[in-house]
């Protein structure tokens, strides 16, 4: 049962651990890590929701734990923004540079991000937590939190746009 | 397209690819999961602590300058090796009236077979004389390095996902701090080396390093002296007895025990073989930290065994290291000196020998 929920849930599990960790290693041994957790303790799942989004949970919450772990207190630390956020620059992309988009540059692009704001723009647009639900597992206000997501999603857009300009 | 556009993209992008399964990742999950794996060492827990690996480090450095400065020096024993002369010595004013023999030539006096012996301690100064013995290789214990699994094929690809960052680039190029000890085994002579070392890795396989290290060398030094004597002696010739001259040749070794303070820098670049096993080849040289004066008094000496000490030794360094820990390595290096010819026949002695090496850094990633 074990090998197969492995086998099963490897690549899904792999990406979710790939996009928060630095290094190859780094994930494979979050990946892990998680199933340690799902296989060790199984019996706290309490048919609460789907088992696949409470392994997905685990999984994410592994690797938060493994980022809050492993790193410094200064790079997981978030800096608060006021209400007022500041202006915006919109990077404009075009649809059709977006269709020619592959995993690998956008792997390397969210991995270009800045951790803090890597792991928002992960948690909102991959995982689907809203702004409150980040602001309170990063414990953070929901303003850094849209303010991060906003400023995650400008970069990524600039270092997608790079290998854009390299293709043309 | 607006920002929800964008996003949904993306997911897309990042949900339809598939990644290969790694059966080696898997055989790590059931090694988590309780399978019997390769038993650690009773050790491991102790030296995984950085402090406790430091300050045993620390210990070794103590233990071995300890051992190696209150070694007492050893008297200088000569090896005499006598040429005996060609007819048995008769005092000259028992020779009879020499106006009534020939002279024998020098070059009839045939020499009489070699006697080797041993004599007693001949009182000189230790820094007298000084040849270096001649390298030997020594026996080294074989250490079993277990063969890293190969990589699985998609994990090159995989690894592609993660782009050399400027901030793994940085990490990459930071330096590591260590410190650096080490005894070198070489037949009857022995030194000893701690230092500092500093490390930058220039990429996954390749790393430069250069060492700055304190080194007292132990060395049995011998030396070869020529005496050659003639005297007046009887000759037999086919005419009879005649008066004529005979040499003694005298081969006497000196053999003495020095321990010379040398400052050793080693430049050198590692290349990561497996992933705890490196090798690197380096330059090596060292200098002799004495003053001038006792220097000349020892070449001065040596000078009449066509040896002599450099005060600065260049060489080179073949090394071959394994990583116990992130932080502890262990090696073996062999180092050996470029000195050749002082002037005319006087040759440099050299400084070769094996290390057995032990280093700490305290930044290892």
């Amino acid at each position: 049962m074990q090998e197969y929920l492995y086998r099963k849930y490897y690549s899904l599990f792999l990406k979710i651990c790939m996009r928060y960790t630095d290094t190859l290693p780094d994930a494979e041994q979050c990946l892990n890590d998680g199933f340690f957790k799902i296989f060790t303790k199984t019996a706290q799942y309490g048919n609460k929701g789907s088992f696949e989004g409470w392994m997905k949970q685990v999984m994410v919450n592994t690797c938060l734990d493994k980022l809050k772990v492993g790193k410094s207190a200064k790079a997981l630390h978030f800096v608060e923004i006021n209400d007022h956020l500041p202006v915006q620059v919109h990077i404009h992309i075009a649809n059709d540079a977006m269709q020619n988009l592959n995993f690998k540059e956008i792997m390397q692009s969210l991995h270009r991000l800045p951790e803090t704001y890597r792991m928002v723009f992960n948690l909102n647009v991959f995982e689907g937590y809203s702004h409150k639900e980040i602001a309170k597992l990063l414990s953070i206000k929901e303003g850094t939190s849209c303010w991060y997501l906003n400023q995650a999603r400008e970069m990524l857009k600039k270092e997608l746009s790079k290998y854009q300009l390299k293709k043309k | 397209m607006n920002n929800n556009e964008f996003d949904k993209r993306i997911a897309d992008i990042v949900a339809g690819e598939d990644i290969p399964f790694n059966e080696d990742n898997w055989a790590a999950m059931q090694h988590m999961l309780g399978k019997k794996g390769p038993r650690k060492l009773l050790l491991l827990p102790f030296l995984l602590n950085p402090y406790s690996a430091a300050a045993a480090v620390f210990l070794i450095i103590i233990t071995s300058v300890y051992f190696l400065v209150n070694q007492p020096v050893e008297s200088a024993n000569d090896i005499v090796t006598t040429h005996q002369p060609a007819v048995e010595h008769i005092p000259v004013d028992e020779l009879p009236d020499t106006a009534s023999y020939n002279i024998t030539p020098l070059v009839n006096a045939t020499p009489k077979q070699k006697v080797k012996k041993r004599v007693a301690e001949v009182e000189q100064p230790v820094i007298a004389a000084h040849i270096t013995t001649e390298d030997s290789s020594m026996p080294v214990k074989k250490t079993v390095v277990a063969q890293e699994p190969k990589p699985h094929k998609a994990d090159k690809q995989l690894r592609d996902y993660f782009p050399v960052s400027d901030d793994e680039d940085a990490r990459h190029n930071k330096l590591v701090f260590g410190i650096n000890s080490g005894v070198a085994l070489y037949e009857s002579n022995n030194s000893f080396t701690a230092g500092l070392l500093v490390k930058n890795r220039i990429n996954e396989k390749l790393s430069v390093q250069v060492g700055l290290s304190f080194v007292q060398g132990r060395q049995n030094i011998s030396s070869r002296r020529v005496d050659v004597a003639e005297h007046m002696a009887w000759v037999n010739t086919d005419t009879g007895m005649v008066p004529g001259l005979a040499t003694t040749v005298t081969e006497r070794y000196e053999e003495y025990s020095r321990n010379l303070p040398y400052i050793q820098f080693n430049p050198s670049v590692s290349v990561k073989i497996f992933r705890k096993l490196y090798g690197a080849v380096g330059a090596d040289v060292q200098r002799l930290i004495i003053n001038k004066t006792t220097l000349d008094t020892m070449n001065k000496h040596l000078g009449e065994a066509g040896r002599k000490v450099p005060q600065t030794d260049a060489g080179i360094t073949l090394n071959m290291g394994y990583n116990i820990t992130k932080n502890i390595g262990f090696g073996i290096s062999y180092r050996s000196s470029l000195a050749g010819v002082a002037t005319g026949k006087v040759q440099y002695v050299k400084r070769n020998y094996f290390l057995v090496q032990l280093q700490y850094l305290f930044n290892a990633e």
